[in-house]
Order: structure tokens, then sequence, then C-alpha cells
């Protein structure tokens, strides 16, 4: 399995990708700091303080991830069938199930660790530039850190698991803008702030859609091996 | 010579309309199996189902002497092939997508790579992408892939397919060499038919999903298929020598100026002698052999006429 992981790497070129979680993750910190600023001209502040802004963080960091997952998803496995490549991959002497369940564990695993690790970055970041520039308020807890860490892992296991959700679609037509055009929509539904209100807020929401990902991904490649591949 | 490929009543419907119907063929090891048909005859059909990609309605296939279930996976490390036209994956080079091949198959021998490349006539082009090959080179690059691993058995889809006619004759030898050397047993798929008759041992012809003749190209070379063609200007007064005079009852007047006899107990020079005394202008004489395209065209109107 961790074989066809790397072959999937070697294929796609992922490094390019890491290129890409790294200028992704400098953006996200250069706009969480140039809003205050934006924002302060008309109404007031626009985070009350660290904590909003942070959790703000976790939003931005966790939709640029699962579209980012998205477009992989779009790579790896709805482009082999459009390009038909998947009728050269599916006569190697490995189980069907196998390569794609590798595609989609190499697509989950790296998401989910790019997600906790660009929060944890662009949070250190912002709350260390906040030090010096005092951009919001500090308005953190004596115990945030262990707070914020069991809430940004259970948000980032729930966007990972949401980010499956496109497959469905994707399968469907066999097309890569509908796999990362359903993405969008779903996780434009899902962060949409509203007032101060987002739908993500309530975990169980997110994590609901998560254990649908992952029921889809299941359902989509259930009959793998007995499917033509014309 | 065992049997290494068979099929038993093959058939696959789409949509509850038949792709393939009923097809029962069978390849012995070290031939070169060549597989006939017109465009959408369902040949293309019949080699997924070999390789699993497509699987059967109904109907048994048998390779290696194993029968193939659904999961069948071992059995596909000793198989090269190409189906319907050679894909890659496009931004990588040839050489990548070669060693991914390998990787894939379980196979580790850097040199065979490079020695499959020369075998098709493709060297100094491991470093291009293959998006930049032209549909010919992308044809020898999908040969060199499939025999890399060396394997028992090649299932190739018209793999002559837009070559020119250098690369259909390299392909030919490259074709012979591995069935003779390598004792590899070929199936190739093609409509060119002249191409395929001069490498196959033996031929399968399908027509809208039906294996309509599996015949050895020994049998149809042997058969009675050599005919003398004569060209005159007065088609009637030759036939009516032929008739009267020659006694020949077994030809066939094509237009109104030739005449095919099939007759051959009869020297070509007494028949030319013949018209000649009674004053029928000859403008040729030829004695010619039936061509496989010829057989195959009879074969396919045969089932037309009968249908």
């Amino acid at each position: 399995m961790l074989n066809l992981m790397k072959l999937e790497i070697k294929k796609n070129k992922m490094g390019r990708y890491f290129k890409g979680v790294v200028i992704a993750n400098l953006c996200i910190l250069l706009f969480m700091c140039f809003m205050p600023y934006a924002d302060s001209i008309e109404e007031g502040p626009m985070f009350s303080g660290v904590t909003e802004a942070l959790s703000i963080v976790g939003t931005f960091v966790r939709v640029t991830f699962v579209i980012f997952a998205s477009v992989l998803f779009a790579k790896l496995i709805i482009e082999e069938y459009k390009n038909n490549t998947i009728s050269v991959l599916f006569t190697y002497p490995i189980q069907r199930k196998k390569i794609i369940l590798a595609k989609i564990l190499l697509i989950t695993g790296m998401t989910f660790i790019v997600i906790v690790v660009s929060n944890v970055f662009v949070s250190g970041a912002f709350i260390m530039i906040n030090h010096y520039l005092n951009l919001v308020p500090n308005d953190l807890s004596n115990n945030w850190l262990s707070q914020a860490l069991v809430n940004m892992v259970v948000q980032s296991i729930a966007a990972t698991g949401m980010s499956l959700i496109c497959l469905y679609f994707g399968m469907r037509k066999k097309s890569v803008p509908t796999t990362i055009l359903s993405t969008l929509l779903i996780i434009s539904l899902v962060n949409s702030n509203s007032g101060n209100f987002s739908v993500s807020n309530i975990i169980a929401i997110p994590l609901t859609l998560a254990v649908i990902g992952v029921g889809i991904a299941y359902f989509t490649f259930r009959n793998i091996d007995r499917v033509d591949i014309v | 010579m065992s049997i290494i490929l068979s099929t038993n009543h093959l058939t696959k419907s789409f949509h509850g309309k038949d792709v393939v119907t009923d097809v029962s063929m069978s390849v012995s090891q070290g031939q070169i199996y060549g597989f006939l048909g017109p465009n959408g005859a369902g040949k293309t059909t019949v080699m997924k189902m070999l390789l699993n990609l497509v699987k059967p309605t109904s109907g048994d296939i048998e390779i290696f002497g194993e029968p193939l279930t659904q999961t069948s996976i071992e059995y596909l490390k000793r198989i090269g092939s190409i189906i319907e036209y050679p894909v890659f994956y496009d931004k990588l080079t040839a050489l990548e997508n070669l060693e991914l091949h390998c990787a894939y198959m379980g196979f580790y021998n850097k040199k065979a790579i490079k020695e499959a490349l020369e075998l098709v006539h493709l060297t100094n082009v491991d470093r291009k992408a293959v998006r930049d090959f032209s549909l010919g080179m992308k044809q020898r690059l999908g040969i060199a892939r499939s025999i890399i691993t060396k394997p028992e058995l090649l299932i190739l889809d018209e793999p002559i397919n837009g070559l020119d006619p250098v690369g259909m004759k390299d392909m030919r030898n490259v074709f012979s060499m591995l069935s003779k050397e390598y004792g590899m047993t070929l199936l190739i798929s093609s409509h060119l038919l002249g191409e395929v008759e001069m490498i196959a041992d033996t031929i399968g012809i399908i027509k809208s999903g039906r294996l309509i003749q599996e015949i050895p190209m020994d049998t149809i070379k042997g058969q009675n298929t050599d005919y003398v063609e004569l060209k005159t200007p007065d088609y009637k007064k030759a036939t009516f020598i032929l008739e009267n005079k020659l006694h020949i009852t077994n030809f066939k007047v094509m237009d109104n100026s030739v005449i095919r006899i099939y007759e051959t107990g009869i020297a070509q020079s007494d028949i030319s002698k013949i018209l000649i005394m009674n004053d029928v202008a000859i403008e040729s004489i030829n004695k010619k052999t039936a061509s496989l395209e010829e057989y195959f065209l009879t074969q396919i109107e045969e089932v037309e006429n009968y249908a």
C-alpha cells in the first residue's frame, strides 16, 4: 500500500503540491494581518479578539485545503478515468480496490496533515505578529491551547471527511469541473459566515458530513472489482 | 501445442444489446493469432474481457489453464497489452512512464527498459514528454511498454495503427522475433489484412460480435483460391469459347472485360492458345492467388447474405 502511494506521488509530481501549500499558507497569513486594518476604517474592528481571529484562520485553512483535496481527487482519480489511463492501471496485477484505496488514503492523509500543520503555522505566526503589532486585543484565556488543539483536530477530521463528498459527483460524471465545483458548493454552505454564525460552529454538522463523505467513498468504489471499464 | 487462451460461448451485452455473442476461440501457445474484423465488430470488447477490464455477461474464459473470475489478477503478470490506443501519463517522459509500468508490474530490471525501446526503434526520446509524441511514436512506445516484462502472452489491439509503412515492417519483424525467439504468444487485432496475413499463424474473423471463422493460415493458403485472370475486350466470345471449346465451367465474369478462371487443371498457355486461335483478343492473362483480403471479404459477405 505504501508503495502504491509512493508511485502516486511520483506519477503526479506531488512536490509541486507542497509549493502550493506554502504559498497558500503565506497568503492566508498576509490576509489575516491586513484584514484588521481594512476593516477598522469602516464600522469598528473586524475581530473582537485573538480567539475570533484564530477561528477565522481555522475556517480559511480548512476551506483552502478541502478545495486542494478536491483538486487532487480530480487529478488522481477522475482524470485517470477521463484519460482512460485507468484501463492501463487496472491491467496490472494489483487489486482495483487497493489502487483506489491507496489514492484516497494518500489524499485524505495529506489533507489532514496539511490542515493541522497549516493551522498551527498560521495561528502561531498570527499570535506572534499580533504580539508585536497589536492588531487585535489579546483575549486568550490561560488554558486556551489545549482547547484550541482539540477543536482543531476534530475540525480537521471533519473537513477531511467532507472532502470525500465530491467523489460522488465527480465519479458520476467523470468530470473534473464537477468534482471541484461540488466541493466549492458544500464548503461554502458549511463555512459561510453570517453575523459570526456559521454552520461549521455546530461541530456535529461537519462531523456528520464527514461520515457521509466516508460513506460516499465506500459506496462509490464498493463494486469497483465488478465494474466494466469501457 | 497446448492451448494458452480459450473462450467458451463468451457473450457480452451492454444495456441489453449484444456486443459480443457466443465467441469460442482458442489460441495455442507460441502462435501469432490474427484477430480480424471490421470496425465495431467487437474485437476490443473481447480483448477487454480477456484482460478482465470488462466482465462477460455469460460464457467462460480460460487463460494459462486457469478459469478467469471477476477478481483474477495474478495472471495479468504474465500478459502484456495495448487496448484501443496506447494511453500514457502525458506529462511524464517516456522513460518515467516505462519505469512506472515496471513498478506496478513488480518488475525490476532497469536494462529491460532500454532493450525494449531499442527493439521498437525508439531511441533518444526517453527524456521527452509523451504528449509531444506522434501517434506512431506512441504506438511504438505502447508496444515497448507491453514487452518490457517479456510476458508469455501479448494482447495487442490494433498495434500497427498509425504507423508508417517502415514502422509497420519494423513491428512485423518485432512480432515475429518475439514469437520465435521468446516463444511469446501474440493475439493481434487489426483491420489491416495484408499486415496480419504476413505474420499470423491462425486467424479469427469476427463480424457483428460473432466469431464467424477460426482457421489456420496454412489452410487458407492451401485452399483452392488460385485463379487465372483474363482481360479481354470481347468477353462474350471468350466465355463462349471457354465453355464450349475448353469445357471450363468454373469461371466468373468480374466486369465486362475481366474473367476469372478457377479451373486449375488447364494450363494458362493452353487457354491463351485456343483463345487466340479463335480470334479473341487478349489484353492480359495472369495467374493470381487470392489474398487474405479477398478471403476475408467473402467470409463477411457470406455472413451478410446469410443474415
